[in-house]
Parts: C-alpha cells; sequence; structure tokens
C-alpha cells in the first residue's frame, strides 16, 4: 500500500487510463487566423528568418561588407590621420578625424574646468549623506523601535 | 520557399490539414504540462506557428509528431518559467524531510475527500481534475515522467533542480492523487 514502487506503478496505470485532453475546437480557427495574420505580412515586416532567401542572402553580404569596412577603418581613425593625409585619397575621412579630435579635446577641457573641481566636494556629500543616515537609522533602532531588527 | 512565403493561400490548406492532424496531441500535451486551458491554447498556437514556419521540412516527416511534442514541452517549460510568480514554488518548497506530510503542501487537494465515485468516468473526471490542480511544481515532473517518458535525471536536467528534487516532487504529487485511484477509493 505505501511501497513507492507499487504506487508508482498504480498511478502511471491510472494516468494512462486518462482520456487525452480533445483541442477545443477554437484552436484551429485560431491558428489558422494566426498563420494568415503572418503570412499577410510584407516580407520586410516578418522575422529576419522568415525573409526570401534571396534577401537574406543580401542582407548577410551587406552586413558583412560593412562589418569588414567598419573593422579596417577603425585603426586608421585612431592612428593615421596625417597618413590619410598624405595619401589624399580620403579627405573625407581625414577631416571627420579632425571633428572628432576637436569634439573630444572641448570634452576635455569642461571636464577638467567644470566638473573636476566639484567631484571631491560631491564625493565628500555623498558619503556625509550616507554616515547620517546611518546614524539615524541606528538612532531609531536604538531607541525608537527597541532594536527589533537586530532580533 | 517555406511556407512562410506571402502565397500562403496555397500553402495554407495542407497546413489546415496538418494541425487538425496534431492539434489533439498538441494541446493534451500543453493542457497536462500547464494545468490551464488558456495557457495551454496560447502554446499550442505558437508551437504551430513555428510548425508553419519549418513546414517545409516537418509536414510531411514522419518525426512530425516527435518534433511537435518535443517543442511543445519545451515552449511550456519557458512559458512556467517565464511566469516566476508561480514556477518559484520549485525553490520555495520545502526540503525532503517532509516528504510523508504531501497535505500540508496540497491542501486544496487534500481537504476534498472524493464522493463516492459514480462509476469509472467519475472517478477518471476527478483523478484528470486532481492532475490539473495539482501545483506546478508536482504536476510537470510528474507529467513528464508518466506521460512524456522522461527520466528523473532528464527532468532535473530540463527543470534545473536536484534530482532529490525531482524524485521528492514526484512522489509527493503521486502521493496527493492516491485517494483517487480505484483501488484506493472507498468501498
Amino acid at each position: 500500500m505505501n511501497d513507492p514502487a507499487d504506487l508508482e506503478r498504480r498511478v502511471d496505470h491510472a494516468l494512462h487510463g486518462l482520456e487525452t485532453p480533445r483541442a477545443p475546437l477554437t484552436l484551429l480557427p485560431r491558428v489558422m487566423a494566426a498563420v494568415h495574420a503572418r503570412t499577410s505580412l510584407p516580407w520586410y515586416r516578418r522575422e529576419w528568418r522568415l525573409w526570401p532567401l534571396g534577401w537574406q542572402l543580401a542582407s548577410g553580404v551587406a552586413s558583412a561588407v560593412l562589418l569588414v569596412l567598419a573593422l579596417s577603418r577603425w585603426p586608421s581613425l585612431e592612428l593615421t590621420p596625417g597618413l590619410l593625409r598624405n595619401t589624399g585619397a580620403l579627405d573625407g575621412a581625414t577631416e571627420l578625424t579632425n571633428r572628432v579630435d576637436l569634439a573630444l579635446a572641448a570634452v576635455q577641457v569642461l571636464w577638467r574646468v567644470v566638473v573636476e573641481p566639484v567631484v571631491p566636494v560631491l564625493f565628500a556629500l555623498t558619503m556625509l549623506t550616507c554616515a547620517a543616515c546611518m546614524a539615524l537609522g541606528l538612532t531609531l533602532n536604538y531607541i525608537a523601535l527597541g532594536r527589533t531588527w537586530q532580533r | 520557399m517555406s511556407a512562410g512565403a506571402p502565397g500562403g493561400v496555397t500553402d495554407a490548406e495542407p497546413f489546415e490539414a496538418f494541425v487538425r492532424a496534431h492539434q489533439d496531441l498538441v494541446f493534451a500535451t500543453a493542457m497536462r504540462l500547464l494545468g490551464r486551458q488558456a495557457d495551454a491554447e496560447d502554446v499550442s498556437q505558437d508551437v504551430f506557428l513555428k510548425a508553419f514556419e519549418r513546414f517545409d521540412a516537418i509536414g510531411r516527416s514522419p518525426s512530425a509528431a516527435g518534433w511537435l511534442r518535443t517543442v511543445t514541452r519545451n515552449a511550456c517549460l519557458n512559458h512556467l518559467s517565464r511566469h516566476r510568480a508561480r514556477w518559484r514554488l520549485f525553490s520555495e518548497l520545502p526540503g525532503t524531510e517532509e516528504l510523508e506530510d504531501v497535505d500540508t503542501y496540497v491542501p486544496t487537494l487534500a481537504g476534498e475527500a472524493p464522493s463516492a465515485f459514480a462509476d469509472v468516468e467519475d472517478q477518471q473526471a476527478q483523478l484528470d481534475e486532481a492532475l490539473l490542480r495539482l501545483p506546478d511544481a508536482y504536476r510537470v515532473p510528474l507529467v513528464l515522467y508518466h506521460f512524456e517518458n522522461a527520466s528523473y535525471q532528464e527532468i532535473a536536467d530540463m527543470l534545473g533542480v536536484s534530482l532529490g528534487k525531482v524524485k521528492t516532487d514526484i512522489h509527493r504529487g503521486r502521493d496527493a492523487l492516491r485517494k483517487y485511484l480505484t483501488d484506493e477509493r472507498p468501498r
């Protein structure tokens, strides 16, 4: 009666004797409506894996080209504005690099002049506020709440 | 081209026949694992949409039923794990030391002694209902074991819990169903 193996056998037998739940009549129309909604979408509004094969290939190739371009150009943006200028082949890229350099320099100046002087003050204020909160909490716990949170 | 092509009208007919042929299998698997009809319908629809996307490959495959069963099972487990509030039962239930006290954890089942069963059909209906009303933590491993023929270790892997936990939960589930078994009912 209490033998687990016997219980397992009897439960298994009883469960397999149950009638299989039948799908409700609404399931088929619901699935077909969802399928219709999906197929009626233009291809570019579906998930990528449902795009036509040609477009999948084209988008894959385009992504690969973009990636290769980005990777091959990245070092030149950092290191070789002078080189690019010498070759004269990529004037647009050189100009872009110069502008980025200028913007970065401006950000650095702003940081040094405006933000850096107040950082220590802000840090000290934050630490003081935290310490004050902790002291208040401990005092409340000790006086008003009777140290309930330590129980 | 796949069944998801814009010219889906011609593809829809064989797919409709496919759904008609397998809807009971998918729904039954989802219903037993999820225990709620609305959830089972949602998951069944998702499974058939996945099948539609791969209809060229699985439409006439002899393993379509197995594929559907596996996808349904995984979809149900994903569905349950997404609803963490319900699934938290797995981590919150006590350990094996309280194994014998199953009624503590299944109060709704334990509180209702099944009335004298009018007939076998009535008894089976009560057992079916009791199975669906089991907490997820008991029902899911129980269903995986008895209906999906998964081993204890496979269930532990699927649910991400220990082997001991699986054995305990399955035993508790069986214990909760004990009173609905034919040879346990009052005579």
